[in-house]
């Protein structure tokens, strides 16, 4: 039976801007493992949403890869529309405008986002204890926590703001050199 | 032994005369044991967790954490962290967060990532866990429910120090059942038995 990998994140994970998803480094490095790609990765998505993927997925793969998206980000549950709307700080998409714009002016602040990161940091390590998994993040802020793959802005070649094939093949070698 | 409690003003103590009556002290009186107390009124289960985090376990046997009710959370505003829930201001302040915001759904969520997150936090730190909750409708699994009907309640809805007392017997007869030496022992058999 093939290995059955997890994937979750946002646009990064999720392969934006890319003209075929099967370059993205989940299909590369299911390619290279022969592994299962299982991809649940969304353009926009939020700490909070990987959180509450990973639980309802917990034991259903050999190997998880997380990737950490921007601490600003969240998500509401839209009960007219019964769904999940992410939420980002360009709250064009997601819906509420009015709401998420005071939200992003007044209420949200740094020291919210910093604790929501740790808090989603901890969650992942200690739900995947025992689990193989890898932590990955990418951004242009200041990160401090110890995942396992840290991205800065311009630590790989992007097309516009998101990796490019290049890019993808980068992170694919180094998942795959932490996991030789 | 050195415990670590956090909670809501359940664990703080609101409305006692003297806030040695709240069921944290006396329980620890009866265990002979030390303890921390990070609880505070108004928390949400987003700050109990926070400060469980970053307060940390190396120093304690055992944590007791009453998780508070699912609508609640915080923000950091004016430099601060500001307890949001629906009783705040009489009723008055945060309204536009639970018109326009605040599901059901979204408090289920919540309740189960943070729940998660505080049963994993103590698993993988090797620490015992008691986990209770103050939320009558919960969907999910807690070693112990304190908002029964038999617990004397004053007027503004927080255990007596009869119900302190009623608490604190009802926390130790369940530390004796559980031995004290298991791991949290609501965690569901299908999500966690493989791993930990």
């Amino acid at each position: 039976m093939k290995t059955k990998i997890y994937f979750d994140g946002d646009s990064v994970t999720y392969g934006k801007e890319l003209f075929d998803l099967s370059k993205r480094f989940s299909a590369l490095v299911c390619e290279k493992l022969n592994a299962e790609e299982h991809n649940i990765a969304l353009n926009g998505g939020s700490n909070r949403r990987v959180m509450r993927n990973l639980i309802d997925n917990l034991g259903k793969f050999d190997r998880y890869v997380i990737q950490m998206a921007k601490r600003s980000r969240t998500e509401w549950y839209d009960e007219d529309e019964d769904k999940w709307q992410i939420v980002t700080n360009q709250p064009v998409k997601s819906g509420n405008y009015d709401f998420w714009k005071r939200y992003y002016r007044e209420i949200y602040h740094d020291n919210y986002g910093i604790t929501d990161e740790l808090i989603c940091y901890n969650f992942i390590r200690a739900l995947l204890v025992n689990v193989p998994h890898l932590i990955l993040w990418s951004g242009d802020y200041d990160f401090n926590l110890p995942a396992d793959l840290v991205y800065k802005k311009g630590s790989f070649p992007v097309r516009r703001g998101h990796p490019n094939e290049e890019g993808h093949q980068m992170i694919c070698d180094d998942i795959l050199n932490i996991w030789r | 032994m050195k415990i670590l409690y956090n909670g809501d003003s359940w664990c703080w103590g609101k409305s006692l005369d003297d806030r040695d009556d709240r069921y944290a002290v006396q329980l620890a009186k009866r265990l002979g044991a030390e303890y921390t107390d990070l609880s505070l009124h108004g928390s949400s289960n987003r700050r109990i967790v926070r400060t469980t985090i970053e307060h940390g376990l190396s120093q304690y046997d055992l944590g007791i954490i009453c998780m508070t009710f699912k609508n609640r959370t915080e923000f950091y505003m004016n430099g601060q962290w500001e307890k949001v829930n629906p009783g705040r201001g009489k009723g008055k302040m945060f309204l536009d967060y639970y018109a326009n915001y605040y599901e059901e759904e979204y408090g289920d969520t919540d309740e189960m990532i943070y729940r998660q997150a505080i049963i994993d936090h103590f698993a993988v730190n090797k620490t015992d866990l008691l986990l209770l909750t103050v939320a009558k409708d919960s969907k999910f699994d807690y070693d112990l429910y304190l908002n029964t009907p038999d617990i004397p309640l004053g007027e503004t809805l927080h255990p007596t120090k009869v119900g302190h007392q009623i608490i604190t017997h009802r926390i130790y007869e369940t530390l004796i059942k559980m031995d004290k030496g298991a791991i949290q022992s609501v965690e569901t058999e299908k999500r966690r038995s493989l791993y930990l």
